[in-house]
């Protein structure tokens, strides 16, 4: 991507008088219209209000500005599970269409408490349950890079906003690696925050328990940038940390990073394995590798579906049909809810909401359950022990290069695009995905940077090494 | 004949300020739909956060009925789909409730167990109006914080039933934490009644639900105890179901045969953190607990030397206490006080349906009435009159007597001449009086009252009267 499309060059644009903020809103828009409709990273543009917002800033941008709101006129993509007030926010579900939020989630106040605005609502799978966003109910979200190809998912289409120029940065959700598997895929930076750091106030719920929310840019200080503004303790979210980014650890003197033994056996593709070889020599040149097995490895996949499913099942009720959302009437409450969700949820809501309603049905009293979040905090303690020996560990972000459209037709194939994405998630540490060389077709592989809780700091700071030091 | 075992689950209403997971006003009679938010709609991404002041009127209860607190305990999600449940699951506490066991005693040697206490929260109100086939929901009511407290089956008759529901909502109503209304469904009571041979094994229990007085508690007790009785005499199995009560009819009906159908699919709410009671907490709670009835009982019979019925009688309601320590208040009188509270008083208060603070007459003012009677200011019959002009004008008992000229005549001389034209007035009495008919004094005594209108101090007036028909 050329430079000129980040925070800091944007917002250079604007200081030296080159552009304005709704001169570059325009501009986007122009673009947006001619290239979206064949690459669909939109499900809505929300041109009316940031035409208003765009104009509305004071102008001529000056330093003090910039210093007070470091967002100022950055346009933001957004993916459609996160409630902006006024807009349309489906979740990519027919269940939802036009339906109107009345309030804006938390991290969508902070990011226009910053001066970001919301340039439009990105395609997802619906519900954030897929890895290549061929679920959403309305239409797939096609690669950039190449048209032929997914952007990945659940997050795709915000990578493909950012890949495309759409947008300076985006929001997406991460429950298993839906932000850091596409923004792979697409060639741009994509972070998954640790668990509780930002608030999930205002983001449909898939799975309550692994959720966050997390970012996406074209270089890894942007894709910073915007978690710095939007992290942070929020009352409306119980589960939400009491920690703010100046609260997070400093970075002390590194000595060594982690590797996986068993990345060997892992059945990785050529180029990413070349990719991976790559950053590790890298890293090598400065800090100590050392290897690491991690035994959950295999079973923290299952772990995340039975935790995923089943707490989806119960999230998902809530869209009965009754007080928004698509209505059937049928002649007993029952019959229009039985309506309302047939004709409303897409083939792998439903696979997943059936899943669930059984894992947690009475005929396992809750054991599969209970099992999986015991497995859950194995796996924890599992990555907490290899963090107190090195301070960070690297790993492919997706075994395999993109891959085309109906390539994967195997549920099961497709649970696989996030086999090394999961661990991390269900740890609750934070993990950043940088893009690596380029193939001949475009793509790049996906690396991960992966920390303890609350090391983003660190991870900042090494991602940027790597960014630096191999592009 | 079979021996009955009855269990009780109850729900009280807390009176919060607001709702149990968001900050919605928490209110009663306001239009329908008036005090909601996305919390409690269950509008996508709203998330819950618990309500403190509810958590501590959980554990004022607890505390007051003896029970167990857990430092820690769990909240949980109750699955089911029904038009008053916003997000198809109600947040409730399973495995771990903030309060195990705990008792109130219903007399001298018996008390009544409890399983647990558990806070939870309100459904809608669905409203079917009469003579439509439309069914409406207000979800006001959604999400209001409850208390459920559930007995041991423990409970042999609907007498102990009976009592047992006063003395929960004596102490309620003493915590100030539910008005324990029945009738407005701030109290609700479903019963399980059971009927065994064994002392051991308890027979097929049936559920009545639908009872909206205490009354009808007793009363489907009763004939649940009769119905079961002539099925097992008839050779006929209990049926596992949950019956309805209908008052019109004095019978339970059969509502819906239980069945493994009814899976509720518990799981902890991942939406919330496990809810920690702390030492303070727990603190402020006991210092946040009023004297009980049962104290408050017993100092009324040390104390004031009270009978156990006149004890009894003034500890039935918390401001009936207070209206009786504020009338004892530098005026040691408790059984001319209580006398007044007990007839004049509870017959105002039956009369106009207000509570005692609400008659209009003060402490300060039922003091300065009897203060009257007590100097001879007024005599007894005039303070009753009294009343009613106190109700009505708000004036002080001292400035009505002024007003009105009602002192009390304590004139000898005047009174003698009363006396004596009342004697001249009834030759014929007198003479019946003097041939031994003695009971004639009251007549000539009333007649002597009248005289005065009322006015004439009785003491005097009787001593006169005594002297003037020796002669
Ligand atoms: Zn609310």
């Amino acid at each position: 991507m050329t430079t000129s499309n980040t925070i800091s060059s944007i917002h250079q644009q604007f200081l030296s008088n080159e552009k304005t903020p709704d001169f570059l809103f325009n501009e986007l828009l122009q673009s947006i219209q001619q290239k979206d409709s064949s690459i669909h990273a939109f499900l809505h543009v929300c041109e009316q209000e940031s035409k208003l917002t765009t104009k509305k800033y004071p102008l001529p941008v000056t330093k003090e500005m910039l210093d007070q709101y470091p967002l100022l006129g950055i346009p933001v993509g957004v993916k459609d599970n996160i409630n902006v007030q006024g807009t349309e926010t489906t979740a990519a579900s027919r269940i939802l269409k036009n339906h109107q939020s009345v309030y804006d989630a938390t991290v969508i106040e902070r990011m226009k408490n910053r001066g970001a605005y919301v340039i439009g609502k990105t395609n997802m799978d619906e519900f954030a349950m897929g890895s290549s966003t061929e679920f959403s109910a309305y239409f797939p979200t096609r690669n950039p890079i190449d048209l032929a190809y997914t952007p990945g998912g659940s997050s795709g289409g915000s990578a493909a906003a950012v890949k495309a120029g759409f947008c300076t940065v985006s929001l997406g959700s991460d429950t298993g690696g839906s932000v850091r598997q596409p923004a792979s895929f697409c060639g741009v930076v994509g972070i998954r925050p640790t668990y509780g750091f930002v608030s999930r106030y205002g983001m449909t719920s898939f799975c309550s328990t692994l959720d966050q929310i997390g970012t996406m840019g074209t270089c890894v200080n942007d894709a910073f940038q915007l978690l710095k503004s939007v992290c942070g303790y929020d009352e409306k979210d119980s589960t939400s940390e009491k920690m703010e980014w100046e609260d997070l650890p400093d970075v002390t003197p590194i000595q060594s990073f982690g590797i996986l033994a068993s990345i060997e056996r892992l059945n990785m593709d050529p180029f990413v394995k070349k990719m991976y070889d790559k950053v590790v020599h890298f890293l090598s040149s400065s800090y100590k590798p050392t290897t690491f097995d991690l035994n959950m490895l295999d079973c923290a996949m299952a772990t995340y579906h039975v935790i995923a499913d089943s707490e989806a099942s119960s999230n998902l009720s809530r869209f009965d049909g009754i007080r928004f959302g698509l209505q059937r009437m049928g002649t007993s409450s029952e019959e229009s809810y039985i309506r309302a969700r047939t004709e409303g949820f897409g083939t792998e809501v439903k696979r997943r909401i059936l899943l669930g309603t059984y894992i947690l049905s009475n005929e396992f009293a809750g054991n599969y359950y209970k099992q999986a979040l015991y497995a859950k905090d194995l796996v924890t303690q599992e990555m907490e022990s290899i963090f107190l020996q090195c301070p960070f560990m690297i790993m492919p972000t997706a075994l395999k290069m993109p891959f085309k459209f109906g390539e994967r037709k195997d549920p099961l194939d497709m649970y696989y695009s996030d086999y090394l994405t999961i661990p991390s998630a269900i740890a609750g540490v934070p993990s950043v995905s940088i893009p690596i060389g380029m193939n001949d077709k475009g793509f790049s592989a996906g690396i991960q940077v992966i920390g303890p809780r609350f090391s983003e700091k660190l991870l900042w700071r090494i991602a940027k090494y790597i960014e630096e030091g191999i592009s | 004949m079979r021996k009955p075992t009855i269990g009780l689950e109850i729900h009280i209403q807390l009176l919060t300020q607001t709702k149990m997971f968001c900050r919605c006003k928490a209110s009663f009679g306001d239009p329908p739909n008036t005090n909601i938010c996305p919390v409690c709609m269950g509008y996508p991404g709203a998330l819950p956060v618990p309500n403190k002041r509810a958590v501590e009127m959980a554990l004022m209860l607890g505390i007051a009925l003896n029970g167990s607190i857990q430092m820690v305990s769990d909240f949980s999600r109750k699955n089911y789909f029904y038009p008053d449940l916003p997000k198809g699951y109600q947040i409730t506490q399973d495995s771990i409730p903030i309060i195990k066991g705990g008792f109130i005693a219903i007399n001298k040697n018996r008390i009544i167990e409890l399983e647990r206490i558990h806070i939870e929260e309100d459904s809608a109100k669905m409203i079917h109006e009469t003579g439509s086939e439309e069914t409406y929901i207000d979800f006001n009511r959604a999400g209001l914080p409850l208390l459920e407290i559930v007995t041991l089956p423990c409970l042999h008759s609907h007498e102990e039933a009976g009592i047992f529901l006063e003395k929960l909502k004596q102490i309620i109503s003493y915590l100030g934490i539910s008005t324990g209304k029945m009738e407005e469904g701030a109290l609700r009571c479903d019963v399980n009644v059971s009927l065994s041979k064994s002392n051991t094994v308890l027979g097929q229990k049936v559920e009545v639900k639908n009872l909206n007085s205490f009354r009808s508690v007793m009363r489907s007790i009763q004939y649940e105890i009769l119905r079961q009785e002539d099925c097992l005499n008839a050779n006929q199995p209990i049926i596992a179901e949950t019956r309805t009560w209908s008052d019109e009819e004095s019978k339970t009906i059969t509502m819906r045969v239980k069945d493994s159908k009814s899976d509720y699919r518990y799981f902890p709410e991942p939406d919330l953190r496990s809810l920690v009671v702390s030492d303070d907490m727990v603190d402020q709670a006991k210092k946040a607990i009023p004297e009980l009835p049962q104290e408050a009982f017993h100092r009324l019979i040390t104390s004031f030397s009270l009978t156990e019925y006149e004890a009894q009688l003034i500890t039935s309601a918390p401001d009936l206490l207070r209206y009786f320590d504020q009338c004892i208040q530098d005026f040691p009188h408790p059984k001319l006080i209580f006398n007044w509270i007990s007839s004049e008083l509870l017959k105002i208060m039956n009369e106009t349906n207000c509570s005692v603070f609400e008659t209009g007459i003060s402490p300060k003012n039922l003091q300065e009435l009897l203060k009257l009677i007590q100097n001879d200011t007024i005599s007894g019959k005039i303070a009753k009159d009294l009343l009613p002009k106190i109700m009505d004008t708000g004036k002080n008992p001292c400035d009505i007597v002024n007003e009105q000229g009602l002192l009390q005549v304590t004139d000898d001389a005047l009174l003698k001449e009363i006396v004596t034209k009342v004697l001249l007035d009834h030759p014929k009495e007198l003479e019946r009086y003097h041939n031994g008919e003695e009971k004639l004094f009251g007549m000539f005594m009333g007649s002597c009252m009248k005289e005065t209108k009322g006015k004439g101090n009785p003491k005097i007036l009787n001593s006169i009267l005594r002297e003037a028909l020796k002669k």
